[in-house]
């Protein structure tokens, strides 16, 4: 293989991995049987939104140096201003159990939740389209 | 520290387009260049980048706007150390003459921080967050 072709192979390769990597992160998926959330993550949950918890929330699982988690809240605060919808964000490391419990590898991951039910969740970046119609269905 | 969410990217460009160019010219030296960059960025902080510091003066002498968003400097300052450690050891294997393994090597850098540059996914954070979350889990059980 020429250095020319090789070169435009690992580019596009790379280029063209990370943007289905990308469309993958952002798709909805809907858990089967709407798991509950367990104890802790809903006493913490009440604690921050208070009198805000009434409908759907988007929960923003973030980690430290976590940089698309910035580009994902953008999207989330979008949607939910839209839909009436709170957004709340919280460290993985505040809530290890959700963490294991929903298996959450990745950071930013967002649960939608509908009271204490995880009705979504989505990895990376939202796609706004399919989470807005997901929370429309919700409220 | 927060930094302007264009600054990796921007480094990750020049990052590739350097090592693209020390890989088909074959030039130890320019990936040597390179290496020294990732270190100072690495080593002494983004604040020290070169690249970085060349956006910052883009930025003044140019109308670029503020910054989009912003974002901490922890992954990528790591994505800086875990490039200074392939390329350098590109680098090395170059030198110790196994020039497969280390132009090898660099291409993955090039692969790597051409997603960046293109996509704005930043590899490197993935493994720093990725990092944190293992160490908080191992203090949380």
């Amino acid at each position: 293989m020429t250095d020319l072709a090789l070169v435009a192979a690992v580019l596009a390769v790379a280029v063209g991995g990370g943007l289905l990597l990308r469309r993958r992160g952002g798709h909805v998926v809907a858990p089967a049987g709407a798991p509950a959330l367990d104890a802790g993550t809903r006493a913490l949950v009440a604690a921050r939104l208070a009198h805000r918890w009434r409908g759907a929330v988007l929960l923003q699982v973030t980690a430290p140096g976590c940089a698309t988690c910035v580009a994902a809240r953008r999207v989330l605060d979008e949607v939910a201003a839209g839909a009436g919808a709170a957004v709340l964000a919280i460290d993985a490391a505040e809530v290890p159990v959700l963490v294991s419990q929903q298996r959450i590898l990745r950071a930013p991951t967002t649960l939608v939740l509908d009271g204490v039910r995880v009705r979504g969740r989505v990895a990376g970046v939202p796609d706004a389209a399919q989470l807005r119609e997901l929370v429309g269905r919700l409220l | 520290m927060e930094i302007d969410v264009r600054g990796p990217r921007v480094s990750a460009a020049v990052t590739c387009a350097v090592l693209v160019t020390a890989f088909l010219t074959r030039s130890a030296p320019l990936l040597a260049f390179q290496v020294a960059v990732f270190a100072v960025g690495a080593l002494a902080g983004l604040r020290w980048s070169p690249y970085g510091n060349l956006f910052r003066l883009a930025k003044r002498l140019l109308p670029l706007g503020p910054p989009p968003t912003v974002e901490p400097e922890a992954g990528p300052r790591f994505s800086q150390v875990m490039g200074l450690l392939v390329a350098g050891g590109g680098l090395v294997a170059v030198a110790a003459g196994a020039p497969g393994l280390g132009w090898g090597l660099v291409l993955v850098v090039v692969g790597l921080s051409a997603l960046l540059a293109v996509t704005g996914l930043c590899v490197g954070c993935e493994f720093y967050a990725a990092g944190v979350r293992l160490r908080s889990r191992g203090a949380a059980t």
